[in-house]
């Protein structure tokens, strides 16, 4: 019986110790090359399926060319990414070797010293090629962090309900007046909820672009000379006014900005006629089991000033962890992917729009994507969003929007809360190291 | 009995592991709370006690500390006293069968994982198509968009974690309830006293020791709880009027990578933990007991 | 020994009725989250945006179960969850009843103040160390590994202390007799106490076993890799697509309530009594 007693005992040492060796083999076999001889490459992703598909797609093309490289795509939902990432530059084993990257989540990432800066070679290339907003985020005291494989507008076109303007027999609007009207006649709310929306703009990314836009296309600006931020202009004030209608005629609801979900949803499920998104929300109708062309479409937003102006911030890119085991190799797929000629097929694939002044005209890309093509004619008109953490910057500004819209219309001081959320915006947002 | 070889052969190892994972942690976070620390930074700005500092300016940090004593006491006395009243109510019933059905199904709640059975009532209940503003339309109230509102989805959350973890102390106060003789009640019973006032003199202050048990643990639980809280209001609901120390701490750790003021919040929580559980203390001398 | 059972006389009065119907309401308003949730993981999405409110679907469908096992790696998820429950489970009750057993029955310096430093460690909720714990787990190289779950749970102090509470009540005259025999500490211990403590170790066992299945903060904390997630942090993974796939994640909520959920059922004897052990004590 003893020796029973015993063996269990020692059952339990080999577990505990096979546990301690265990979790250092695990780590040494990611470290170290795959087993067929081929160094491979772990590039992570957020959840999206047709983006995934593509950088299979490219991970193939690129083996294809290097057979001694392997890559993996591994993925992971939005919501869970962030922190994910957070903890694999932690980590102090290799984690992934490339990551795909949301550029405004970038900052948090470049201002800690974790990542590998983008070879020279490259970042004249980029520097000399890309448009100005899809640089922006990813430099830090004059090195590249990061390179954009789109360019992210989240202003300017809007995914229609064409079952329900077809029903309703009205066509999509043209001129800003004609949205609104449209947008209060087809709307319809319970409580402070919308049954039925018509123009959607209220959801964390399309809110604040949306109403930069309209500030720079009264020729207002909201970025002052000494680089702080300032929406208590006469024009941003108006602006912001306009957007208050909205919400307080009943066209729209705030369901989207306080769950952290999109608008363009609402549309696809036939609850919303219109919303603002970037192209890329093209492709989520799919989800649905809908079809483009003939129960959506993707339809220009009607300018709302006199002159074609808005805001963009860089979009998603691709960083290297200097913790990495391959950063070399890294590099070497990050430029093959960003090369025009891939490049383009993944953003034709994702329905994005290119970040290159060169692929502006690009055939391949003007021919897959006739919907779009209207979007290529207005982005030379972007300008940069500025040196800001612009999540945090949403943060603030959705804030300060939803209690404005809860206060009411005749007891809220909209240009005070624009000052506060300004300052508020200039010393929290405001990158702690320099662009140059 | 003696045998010290055997003692130390199972206490150090024992002891090593509590060490290790329980007690040098905490001295592990009060290190980094004197840094501005962030594990993927290559170095660490030394802080001193400017953590602390900016916890004491930092309104979320109050808010939030307010919203786990109100969360932690509010909830706690609302299921101690649901739970003891149904435990009662259940202990008359005649049928064995009976109350092992209602034990029963009161625990299902218990069993099903808190991530499992609050991504339910997110989806379900406090969706704006969910089953609260149906009820609400029920009685011709409109709508309401639960995320914009302040106090009420505190509320939420307390009222599921009551319906997620009633069955727990059902079960254990049941227990104590049917341990108690019945002599006692029978005597109270012929000298007139109605079933309520039977139920707090003699009931009650017979079953002190399970009470005590049962409030301390709820407690503790309620004054850690997390899950509910990253599912419901991951970043604190509107104005941080949901905002928990725990869930704030992880945000500041684990999503802003803030290592450093989290681990300052921390040793913040611990001291109302510590407080509370001195305080327990106090009462736990009181002696309930009818041995 | 056995007694035969008296068979129950049951005389039911009126205010008898009035709690049972009241406790009968009660009951389902309980149950109802559970029953909207097996019945929308058996919804087509289209079925719930229509009206995601009412208990049962329009047609009964398997969508949400297919989708959710093509989506995710469920099974796997399952396999851990259930791999890291059993052996954590299994190492708690070891080092419980062993430490409890030390605690009951040995005497050595020192004893009172060691037990009091260890009651004192109860004290010290895990939220407030997650920060430590999870640098030390990097530390260790355990991160992403189960491991990193498994390793800083082998020791419970409540744990301990529940099994302490029942071995003292075992006679220390019982330990003499199977030392005079010639048994060890470890013979008492097998032959002795653990057959004497067996509502104990059912009480341990399950309580461990609840607080790991169910746990999300420190899986969220250690894990990372989708293939090896636990359930409820692989739910979480799974709902990111809001409101899009909600009968798939339903599908998957009702996956990872239902093992449990039938387990207590078969036990819930065993179960009630071990929870009610742990109470009296």
């Amino acid at each position: 019986m003893k020796k029973k007693i015993l063996s269990v005992l020692l059952c339990t040492a080999m577990i505990a110790s096979l546990a301690v060796g265990c979790g250092g083999k695990e780590e040494t076999t990611e470290e170290s090359n795959s087993s067929d001889g081929k160094t491979k490459l772990t590039f992570w992703c957020h959840e999206n399926e047709p983006w995934i598909k593509s950088y299979e797609a490219m991970a193939a093309k690129y083996e294809e060319a290097n057979p001694e490289y392997e890559i993996e795509v591994v993925s992971y939902p939005f919501n869970v990414y962030t922190e994910k990432i957070q903890t694999a530059l932690t980590a102090s084993t290799a984690g992934p070797d490339i990551i795909a990257v949301w550029g405004g989540m970038a900052p948090a990432y470049i201002e800690s010293d974790a990542l590998a800066p983008v070879p020279e070679d490259l970042a004249e290339d980029i520097k000399a090629d890309y448009m100005e907003p899809a640089i922006g985020v990813y430099q830090k005291e004059g090195q590249l962090y990061g390179v954009a494989m789109e360019y992210n507008l989240e202003y300017g076109g809007m995914i229609v309900n064409k079952t329900l303007f077809d029903e309703a027999g009205i066509e999509y609007p043209t001129t800003w007046e004609d949205l609104r009207k449209v947008s209060q006649e087809v709307s319809e709310t319970d409580g402070n909820v919308s049954v039925m929306e018509g123009f959607e703009m209220m959801d964390s990314d399309s809110l604040i672009c949306n109403y930069l836009a309209m500030i720079l296309q009264q020729g207002g600006q909201y970025l002052t000379e000494d680089g702080s931020v300032n929406f208590a202009t006469p024009e941003g004030v108006k602006a912001l006014e306009e957007v208050l209608s909205m919400v307080d005629n009943g066209e729209t609801d705030l369901e989207n900005l306080t769950n952290g979900e999109y608008c363009f949803n609402d549309v696809y499920q036939g609850k919303g006629y219109m919303a603002s998104v970037g192209s890329w929300g093209i492709g989520e109708g799919e989800a649905y089991d809908l079809t483009f062309g003939e129960d959506y479409e993707y339809v220009p937003v009607p300018q709302y000033g006199d002159q074609m102006a808005f805001a963009a911030e860089t979009g998603w890119g691709i960083m290297v962890p200097k913790n990495g085991a391959n950063v070399d190799a890294a590099w070497d797929f990050i430029k093959f992917f960003v090369d025009a000629d891939n490049l383009v097929e993944h953003n034709i694939a994702c329905n994005q729009l290119p970040p290159r002044k060169s692929m502006l005209t690009n055939e391949k890309y003007i021919e897959a994507m006739p919907n779009v093509t209207f979007l290529l004619d207005i982005l030379p008109d972007g300008q940069w969003m500025g040196p800001y953490n612009t999540s945090a910057m949403r943060e603030i500004f959705n804030n300060m929007f939803i209690d404005l819209c809860q206060q009411g219309k005749d007891s809220r001081d909209v240009e005070g809360a624009l000052t506060t959320a300004s300052e508020k915006i200039t010393s929290e947002c405001k990158m702690s190291y320099s662009m140059e | 009995m003696k045998n010290n070889r055997f003692v130390a052969a199972v206490l150090i190892p024992g002891f090593l592991f509590i060490f290790v994972f329980i007690v040098f942690p905490v001295l592990y976070g009060l290190g980094i709370s004197l840094f501005q620390y962030n594990p993927a930074n290559s170095e660490n700005v030394f802080l001193g006690l400017a953590n602390y500092k900016r916890m004491l300016n930092d309104d979320v940090f109050w808010i939030a500390l307010k919203n786990t004593i109100f969360f932690g006491t509010v909830a706690l006395i609302l299921n101690l006293v649901i739970t003891l009243f149904l435990a009662e109510i259940i202990s008359h019933l005649p049928s064995k069968r009976w109350k092992t059905f209602f034990r029963t199904v009161l625990f299902i709640p218990c069993i099903a994982p808190v991530v499992g059975t609050s991504m339910v009532w997110k989806h379900g209940f406090i969706a704006t198509d969910g089953i609260i503003n149906q009820v609400l339309k029920f009685f011709g109230l409109p709508a309401q968009n639960w995320y914009l509102l302040t106090w009420p989805m505190l509320v939420i959350i307390a009222v599921f974690t009551l319906w997620a973890d009633l069955g727990y102390n059902v079960v254990l106060f049941s227990a104590g309830v049917e341990n108690i003789p019945k002599e006692f009640e029978e005597a109270a019973a012929l000298d007139g006293a109605s079933a309520f006032q039977r139920f707090l003199h003699i009931k009650l202050p017979l079953m002190g020791r399970t009470f005590v048990f049962v409030a301390i643990m709820t407690m503790a639980d309620y004054f850690q709880m997390f899950t509910q809280f990253k599912i419901f209001a991951a970043d604190g609901g509107r104005n941080n009027a949901a905002m928990v120390l725990t869930n704030y701490i992880y945000n500041k750790s684990f999503r802003d990578f803030d290592m450093g003021y989290a681990s300052a919040l921390s040793m913040g929580l611990f001291v109302v933990v510590f407080t509370i559980a001195m305080i327990q203390n106090r009462l736990m001398r009181i002696d309930w007991g009818y041995e | 020994m056995r007694r035969k059972r008296e068979k129950e006389v049951v005389v039911y009065k009126k205010h008898h009725f009035v709690m049972i119907a009241f406790l009968l309401v009660f009951s389902v308003i309980m149950m109802y989250p559970m029953l909207w949730t097996i019945m929308t993981s058996f919804k087509t999405n289209a079925d719930i945006r229509m009206n995601r409110t009412k208990i049962f679907p329009e047609k009964f469908s398997l969508e949400g179960f297919i989708n959710a096992f093509e989506k995710a790696p469920i099974e796997q998820w399952f396999i851990n969850s259930l791999f890291i429950t059993v052996v954590v489970t299994i190492l708690v009750i070891l080092t419980s009843t062993f430490i409890g057993y030390v605690f009951a029955k040995y005497d050595f310096k020192g004893k009172k103040f060691l037990f009091a430093v260890m009651l004192a460690t109860m004290m010290i909720p895990g939220q407030i160390t997650m920060i430590p714990r999870y640098l030390l787990i990097q530390n260790l190289h355990m991160y992403d590994t189960f491991w990193a779950l498994i390793i800083p749970s082998v020791v419970s102090v409540f744990g301990v202390y529940l099994a302490k509470q029942f071995i003292e009540d075992v006679p220390t005259s019982l330990c003499d007799a199977a030392k005079i025999d010639g048994a060890g500490p470890l013979g008492i211990y097998w032959h002795v106490i653990l057959p004497n403590i067996k509502p104990a170790i059912g009480s341990i066992g399950i309580f461990t076993a609840m607080r790991v299945w169910n746990d999300y903060l420190n899986p969220l904390l250690m894990l990372n890799k989708v293939e090896n997630m636990t359930l409820p942090l692989g739910l979480v993974m799974f709902d990111s697509q809001t409101g899009v796939d909600l009968a798939a994640t339903m599908a998957v909520a009702s996956m990872i309530m239902l093992p449990m959920t039938i387990i207590f059922l078969i036990f819930q004897k065993q179960f009630i009594r071990g929870l009610t052990m742990s109470g009296i004590k």
